[in-house]
Formats: structure tokens, C-alpha cells, sequence
């Protein structure tokens, strides 16, 4: 006789449906991102031979190399820029396009364009765009009077146009999740501060951002942890000119282009920390929001 | 719509002006971009945004690139996106199907379930920059380094995550009570996974197929790490076509247009899946 317990409770099932998927990522994943504490801990050149054990040394050359410190500052001044540009822009424009009448799925249909785009895509119209002689930015701010603009080459400005990339890329993103998270919100709260008598701004303060908090956070995570990679624009645009480069291309030009594995290693584990750092922290408060 | 007082004009009036701006910074790169793609070379440098009225739009570069001297390299590069990204969200959706319904369905006590999900979707949020040196090593051990199936083992591991959470998700959705009759009615458990719960859940398995598709397609990392000459992707392209012969807008803005079609065609398919899929079933 069989019974529907068995199969659910069967060890065996359930190791059997989870293992490989894990499996497959400690082999891909964890392993090679582990390996980076052998390889920081050495003197290694892709290529140059055998690994020689040098202890901590390169963890002591990183934090004196200034390359690096610059690569973390504008990573972290980015990812917090960036993201919270595109949350604040993001709600604004989710509440706009809920108060609008019409054109809203002609809107909605066209901002999915950026998220599906490759990066590297969107990094390129954007260097026609920066581009300081046939580029629109420079044109319109000679038009305006003030003199021609060089994003990509002037570090005052480099750093805010990879922001202006990814504010473009994502805040649609962000957009479109506290939208539909707006129209699901439950209508009795509001419909009740109507009555009462609450002007918008408090029917905002007081009703619709408390029920859209959790929701929010989670795309603050979302983004937060996405803005952290960012590699493919600056790789197009400056190519970590100007000061703009970050974690993720520091280590691909340390590890692939000066063959520095040890040392890219250190890097790579460093970023790693810092990332698991954040990701713990957040997952552990935000994850009964996300289904779990 | 709820109960609404005239009388806030002033709020109106400010969504339109604000979404209309944005509208315009958000079309106008793209536009950019569409229109290089059609224009000479002597008009890429002129400020000219309107086809047929400021510049006569002209098809030789699409047909230098899909039929010229740079036709082999492109028509190669498409090939390898497709490959590449099927594979990977084949391989993906193969491993995360089973996950995802894992954690749906069995309640997993030693460790727990919500445990090996934030597990897993941790994976998904590392840098891909953490895994690069130590996975081209690898990959260069095993002789792997420009091929596809290295391109694809990587893509679908960095993808998987995505691909458990999507499924967990709509595994969820699945009826308990279907999984028991069919089970009692005599099939395997192998079966009733493969005839009934995956069945059901289909539409999760195109979702998580098409986005992890799309991803895989864009990703540019690992292709410009592992990839020198026969798995090139259109990305790849693009981001060379600066160092290839001068700078040639008008090549890289048909790669970027070409680059933008396949994405857009699946995205079109699941349209009211995207954000769903995309926020990790934060909304539905």
C-alpha cells in the first residue's frame, strides 16, 4: 500500500531533488571563490610558475596600494549613490504613474526595454551620448553657454556620468516593482485616512509608505547587491579612467591583464568579505518579506 | 480607482511634467543609438535626429555587417549567443527545476528550507569578478578556455540561483492534492514530478528559461575572460569594435541594435512575468 508521507519524508527524494543544483554551485561557485585564499596567499603570475607561500603579503600590499582603495571607494560611493538615486526616483515616478490617466501600458511596455539591454549595450549608447566631440552632452552644454563637458575624461565628472548610466538602466526597474506593488496595496487603509480628512502628502507619509516599506527594501537589496558588480559600463565607457574603477574591473585587470593571480586573489577575497558581509546582514531581516 | 477629490491638479500636474522627463532621458539614448544605426558615417558627427528630414537614413552598414566583410564574424557571434544562452538556461532550469521544487514541496529539518534558500540565492549575488581568476584557471587546466561549453557551465551557474528562487515560486502554486492522486493512481515519483507538478508549472519553467536566456545573452565578464575567437558573443563585439579599426559608431550601434532584438522578442512573450521574475517574486 502506498502512502503519499513516504515519498515527502523519503531522505533519499529529498536529497535527490536538491543535490545536484547544490552540488553544481559549491563545484562553480563556492570552490572557486574559496580558492582565492590560496592563491592571495602566494606569489603567483599566470604562466610564471610554481605558487611561492608569501604569507599576508599581499593583503599588506593592497591596503597600501592606492589603485585599490580608490577601486573600493568609488564602488561603495557608487553602489550608495547610484541605488539610492534610483530608489527615491523610482518611488516618485511609481506614485506619478499611478496618479496618471492614461498611457501607463504604453509607459510600463517601454521602460522594460532597459532592463532587458546588455550592459555593455547600454554603456555604449551612453559613450556616443558622453562622446566629447560628436556626443549630445557636450553639444547641449555649449548650447547652454557653459563650457563643453567631458564626462569620460574629467574625474569631477566621470563619477556622477557612470551614475547617470545606471540611474537610466534601473530606476525603470525600481519603477515598475513599487508600481505593481502599488496597485495591490489593500484599499481600506486609504480609503479610511480619505475620510478622516488627510491631505495627500500625509496619506503618503502616514498609509502608503509604511505598507510599501518592506517592498522597497527588498529592491533596495536587490539593487544594492546588483550595483556591486558593475563592471560592463565602466569597461566600455572609461575603462577605469578617471577614477572610475571599480572592484569588480580592478580584479580583471590585476588577475587577466597583468597575470597577478595572488595578488588579484587578495582583491577578489577582500570584495568577496565585503559583499557576504552585506548579503548576511540583509537576507537575515528581509528574507520573511521575500517568501521565506 | 478610489474615491478621488478634484481639487489636486498641482500633484497631477507634477506627475506628468516628472514622468515626462524621465520618459524623454530614458527614450533618448536608445533613440541614439537606433538612428546611428541607419546613418552614414559622415552623419554620425552631426547633431541629426530626424530620418528623412535631417539625414537620409541608409542600410549600408546593416548590409556590411550582415553580408559584407564583416559578416562571418557577426553571423558567429549570434550563433554563439544562442548557443551560450541555451544552453546555460537549459542547464539552469534542468538543475533548478528540481531545487525549486525541493524546496516547495519537502521540509528539509536539519538544515532548514528558508536556510538553504538564502543559501542558494546568496550565490546569485556574489560578483562574478570573486569567481573570475580562480574559474579561468580552472577552465585553462581543463582546456576549456574558448569553448562553449565552459561559456555555458559558468553562465548557468551564476544564473541557477535566479532560476530556484523563480521555480520555488511557482512550484508553490502547485496543488498539493493533484500530486497525491496521480501519485496514488500508481505513478513514480519520478513521474508525478515530470507529468504532473512540472506540467503545472509551466509557465515558471518558460519564465525562468527566457530571463536566465536573457541574462546569459548580455553577460559580458566571462565571455571577454574565457572567449578569444570561436565563442565570441555579440557583446563581445560591441566592446571591441573600439579597438577593431578606428571608432566606428555606426558598426557598434548595429551590433547594440542586434544585440537588443533576441531579448526583446522572448521578453514580449512573458511580458507580465518580467518583474515578477525579476524581483524574485516580491510582487506578483
Amino acid at each position: 500500500m502506498k502512502r503519499v508521507r513516504d515519498w515527502r519524508e523519503d531522505p533519499k527524494v529529498k536529497f535527490g531533488f536538491l543535490a545536484p543544483a547544490i552540488i553544481y554551485l559549491l563545484a562553480l561557485l563556492i570552490f572557486p571563490a574559496a580558492f582565492n585564499i590560496y592563491s592571495s596567499l602566494h606569489r603567483w603570475y599566470m604562466g610564471g610558475g610554481e605558487p611561492v607561500f608569501i604569507g599576508a603579503a599581499n593583503y599588506l600590499r593592497l591596503f597600501s596600494d592606492s589603485r585599490f582603495i580608490n577601486g573600493l571607494s568609488f564602488t561603495l560611493r557608487f553602489v550608495v549613490t547610484a541605488v539610492l538615486l534610483e530608489i527615491v526616483l523610482g518611488l516618485l515616478l511609481a506614485l506619478s504613474l499611478n496618479i496618471l490617466n492614461r498611457g501607463k501600458r504604453l509607459i510600463m511596455t517601454f521602460l522594460l526595454l532597459p532592463l532587458i539591454m546588455a550592459p555593455i549595450a547600454v554603456g555604449y549608447m551612453w559613450r556616443i551620448i558622453y562622446h566629447a566631440d560628436y556626443g549630445l552632452v557636450p553639444a547641449v552644454s555649449k548650447l547652454f553657454g557653459i563650457p563643453r563637458l567631458y564626462v569620460l575624461s574629467d574625474p569631477r565628472l566621470s563619477f556622477w556620468g557612470m551614475v547617470v548610466i545606471d540611474v537610466w538602466q534601473w530606476t525603470p526597474f525600481v519603477l515598475l516593482v513599487l508600481y505593481a506593488a502599488l496597485v495591490s496595496l489593500p484599499r481600506d487603509p486609504l480609503e479610511a485616512a480619505l475620510v478622516d480628512g488627510a491631505s495627500p502628502i500625509q496619506r503618503f507619509r502616514y498609509v502608503t509608505l509604511p505598507l510599501l516599506t518592506p517592498i522597497i527594501l527588498i529592491v533596495l537589496f536587490l539593487r544594492l547587491v546588483e550595483a556591486f558588480k558593475v563592471f560592463d559600463i565602466i569597461y566600455i565607457t572609461t575603462g577605469g579612467g578617471a577614477l572610475t574603477e571599480s572592484l569588480s574591473l580592478y580584479i580583471y585587470l590585476v588577475g587577466l591583464k597583468q597575470f597577478d593571480i595572488g595578488y588579484g586573489g587578495a582583491a577578489a577575497w577582500i570584495f568577496f568579505l565585503i559583499v557576504l558581509m552585506i548579503v548576511t546582514v540583509m537576507m537575515i531581516r528581509l528574507r520573511r518579506y521575500m517568501g521565506l | 480607482m478610489a474615491v478621488r477629490r478634484r481639487g489636486l491638479d498641482l500633484y497631477r500636474l507634477g506627475a506628468y511634467v516628472l514622468i515626462t522627463l524621465f520618459m524623454i532621458f530614458a527614450v533618448i539614448p536608445v533613440y541614439w543609438m537606433l538612428i546611428t544605426a541607419f546613418k552614414t558615417p559622415a552623419d554620425t558627427r552631426e547633431f541629426k535626429f530626424l530620418p528623412f528630414i535631417d539625414f537620409q537614413p541608409v542600410l549600408d552598414t546593416w548590409i556590411d555587417i550582415l553580408f559584407g566583410s564583416l559578416s562571418e564574424q557577426t553571423l558567429k557571434a549570434i550563433r554563439n549567443g544562442l548557443i551560450i544562452a541555451s544552453g546555460a538556461a537549459t542547464l539552469s532550469v534542468a538543475l533548478g527545476s528540481l531545487a525549486g521544487y525541493a524546496l516547495a514541496r519537502f521540509k528539509y529539518r536539519r538544515w532548514k528550507n528558508r536556510d538553504i534558500a538564502s543559501f542558494i540565492l546568496a550565490q546569485r549575488m556574489m560578483p562574478p569578478a570573486v569567481v573570475l581568476l580562480p574559474i579561468f584557471m580552472f577552465f585553462s587546466i581543463l582546456k576549456l578556455i574558448d569553448t562553449h561549453i565552459a561559456l555555458i557551465m559558468i553562465e548557468a551557474a551564476v544564473n541557477m540561483p535566479f532560476a530556484v528562487w523563480i521555480l520555488m515560486d511557482f512550484f508553490r502554486e502547485v496543488p498539493r492534492e493533484v500530486e497525491e492522486a496521480a501519485y496514488l493512481d500508481g505513478l513514480t515519483i519520478a513521474q508525478t514530478f515530470y507529468r504532473i507538478s512540472l506540467r503545472i508549472a509551466l509557465p515558471g519553467i518558460v519564465v525562468a528559461w527566457i530571463l536566465t536566456f536573457i541574462f546569459s545573452w548580455n553577460e559580458f565578464l566571462f565571455v571577454l575572460a574565457l572567449a578569444y575567437s570561436e565563442t565570441i558573443t555579440l557583446p563581445w563585439l560591441i566592446s571591441t569594435g573600439f579597438s577593431m579599426r578606428a571608432l566606428e559608431y555606426w558598426t557598434i550601434s548595429v551590433f547594440g541594435t542586434l544585440a537588443i532584438i533576441p531579448p526583446t522578442i522572448l521578453a514580449f512573450l512573458i511580458q507580465r512575468y518580467i518583474i515578477r521574475g525579476m524581483a524574485l517574486g516580491a510582487v506578483k
